[in-house]
């Protein structure tokens, strides 16, 4: 039986913008059940990277509870979250963001530095990595000398580097041309269907939906019912 | 990987900016060095004082010569062990360059009692005592100027305007500032001005009496004593010690340590607002990248102080380099002929050198703490947003 890995209940999220409170999340409750592959879907301003920053620990709701694999997260304070994210998550972001100056093997590295591995297993674990996003020949290159599928499928590496219980994408395919994108949606099924990892993947495009097991989509900060797409508002 | 490789690539990201903030940094350490080393030099002089050595002068100011007869009257005050008076020659070794050393007349019986520091072997100081015209030199100066024991050395008079001919007797060893000096008699001198002046018995007058008392606890009943035997003379006397003395020849120049003080300050100020405006241009450039780093799971204070690490790096690259510059430069360097032998040396001893990259250190973690500390005080959402 599967079993339920983030669960969130109640959640809301808002900020403050000048005298006016902005709610970017209202009242959501969510299940995602381990090994799932989950893309969340709206249009901008949504609160579809709200409520994945949420997950990932990177931002705190104004109120509700986040549990994931049984531990709730919304209490925790900034260096308990750091330390938390760096065993859990795994976090694919649109732009890469890549350390400029280190090479493919050191951003995969970057991680594994906080933990009580030895440089042989590290090099061990990176190599895995590597290989498993089909990178395993580019190791020394840096990231301007890499492709931007190249440079999105290190940063998976990265993200996959520490073994996570969880991966988010947010736009993981916005910066890539359509063949790196089908790629790198590729291997993210194939991490998700092989490897048994669990994913959620922000996103506004329907080809990149279809590579999740489900979709969820938010409309103003509302997260729909299964099932229920957003409608896509046109100028008139 | 390691921090240390990853702070450096960090540090080294930009070529240009940190090489030029290296640059800066080093030549500020560079102009800032000399100055703490001359602070440090006149210290060093007091510290080789001895504190059972005492001069008399001119209760004015010692350019003002006394009388050569004060001598017996002084030297029947109990305590006193030895007693040479020292005349401020001032004379010309070939020209001005080659003068790197000071000349002093003086009594050559009592001038190694007086100054027992001053080690010479026992014949060289008979052959000094036995021949009017004979010189003692220090080691140093000898060996620079190539003088052995026989030698000729002429002087031409500047400061008292007679020439003398002088026949090197002994070479005598002791600290560097000692061994910047070379000895003659003061009878010499005297028949000197005498023959080349036509001044009946010479000078008459001499500008110091160097005396040393039998022990430091002597000293103030000395001084008193010594000055009360002339205080209702036109010629009246400042009798202190050697380390009072030599502090008035510091004094001369003013405050000159706090002046030096504020310079440097300001020195350390200029170069703290350049390498901070550097640091600030470093990371605010990365502060999406602080934020990634966040993300990862690195702690805010595990960033900070891979931030802070980054500009001590550079920063105590600079100082390095300014600090070993200056080592070597004043290595080179004749301080001596420069300064006409008032400095033998500016040692830019390994204490400066470690002060220097104190400097350095702390102007890196002051430059960077707070752009760092405000980088990495957004959430990592915040850091994320921003477009670098």
């Amino acid at each position: 039986m599967t079993q339920t890995l983030v669960e969130i209940r109640n959640l809301v999220r808002t900020f403050r913008r000048g005298s006016n409170e902005v709610i970017a999340l209202q009242e959501t409750d969510l299940d995602i059940p381990e090994g799932d592959f989950l893309a969340l879907m709206g249009p901008s301003g949504s609160g579809k990277s709200t409520l994945l920053n949420i997950i990932a620990g990177i931002d705190k709701p104004t109120s509700g509870t986040v549990s994931i694999g049984g531990i709730e997260v919304q209490d925790m304070s900034e260096d308990e979250l750091a330390e938390w994210r760096n065993q859990n998550i795994g976090f694919i972001f649109q732009t890469f963001n890549l350390i400029p100056v280190l090479t493919a093997y050191e951003n995969v590295e970057l991680p594994l530095l906080l933990t009580d591995l030895s440089s042989k297993r590290r090099r061990e674990h990176v190599m895995t990595a590597l290989k498993l996003v089909g990178l395993s020949d580019r190791v020394q290159h840096y990231p301007q000398q890499l492709s931007g599928g190249q440079e999105q499928r290190v940063a998976i590496a990265r993200a996959i580097v520490t073994d996570p219980v969880i991966i988010l994408g947010d736009e993981p395919t916005g910066d890539l041309d359509a063949r790196s994108a089908e790629e790198v949606l590729t291997l993210l099924r194939e991490l998700n269907e092989h490897s048994g990892k669990t994913i959620v993947m922000v996103t506004h495009d329907p080809r990149a939906a279809h590579f999740a097991k489900h979709e969820r989509h938010l409309d103003k900060g509302f997260l729909l019912p299964p099932g229920v797409k957003y409608v896509e508002e046109q100028f008139a | 990987m390691t921090f240390g490789r990853f702070i450096w690539k960090n540090g080294t990201r930009n070529k240009r900016r940190t090489i030029l903030t290296v640059l800066s940094v080093a030549l500020t350490l560079f102009v800032l060095i000399p100055l703490v080393t001359f602070v440090n030099e006149l210290d060093r002089r007091l510290e080789e004082t001895n504190s059972a050595r005492l001069v008399t002068r001119h209760a004015v100011i010692w350019i003002f010569p006394i009388p050569e007869r004060y001598r017996m009257q002084i030297e029947k005050i109990p305590g006193i062990v030895a007693n040479t008076p020292l005349t401020y020659y001032g004379g010309v070794y070939v020209d001005r360059a080659h003068t790197d050393f000071a000349q002093y007349s003086c009594d050559p019986q009592t001038l190694f009692d007086v100054f027992p520091e001053l080690k010479i072997p026992d014949e060289q100081r008979q052959a000094f005592i036995n021949e009017q015209t004979a010189v003692v030199v220090g080691r140093s100066k000898a060996d620079k100027h190539g003088w052995k024991i026989g030698d000729r050395i002429n002087l031409k008079g500047a400061v008292i305007p007679v020439d003398l001919e002088l026949i090197v007797r002994g070479i005598f060893s002791g600290s560097p500032n000692e061994e910047s000096n070379i000895y003659f008699h003061h009878t010499y001198l005297n028949q000197a001005v005498e023959a080349q002046l036509g001044l009946p018995g010479g000078l008459g007058e001499v500008s110091t009496y160097w005396i040393r008392a039998d022990s430091p606890a002597s000293v103030p009943r000395i001084s008193q004593a010594i000055d009360e035997l002339f205080v209702n003379t036109d010629k009246p006397t400042r009798t202190e010690t050697e380390k009072s003395f030599q502090m008035s020849f510091v004094s001369l120049l003013g405050n000159i340590k706090y002046l030096i003080a504020t310079i440097s300050a300001l020195i350390i100020f200029t170069i703290l607002l350049v390498t901070a405006n550097t640091m600030a241009m470093s990371v605010r450039e990365r502060v999406r990248e602080i934020a990634v780093l966040k993300a990862l799971g690195f702690r805010r204070r595990r960033v900070l102080m891979l931030l802070m690490a980054e500009g001590v790096m550079i920063t105590l690259m600079g100082g390095l380099l300014g600090t070993l510059a200056a080592h070597f430069v004043f290595r080179l360097i004749d301080i001596a002929a420069y300064t006409q032998g008032s400095f033998q040396r500016l040692d830019v001893t390994w204490s400066i050198i470690a002060l220097g990259l104190i400097i350095s250190g702390l102007v890196g973690v002051v430059s960077t703490g707070v752009p760092a500390y405000q980088a990495t005080k957004l959430t990592v959402a915040e850091g994320l947003r921003n477009i670098g």
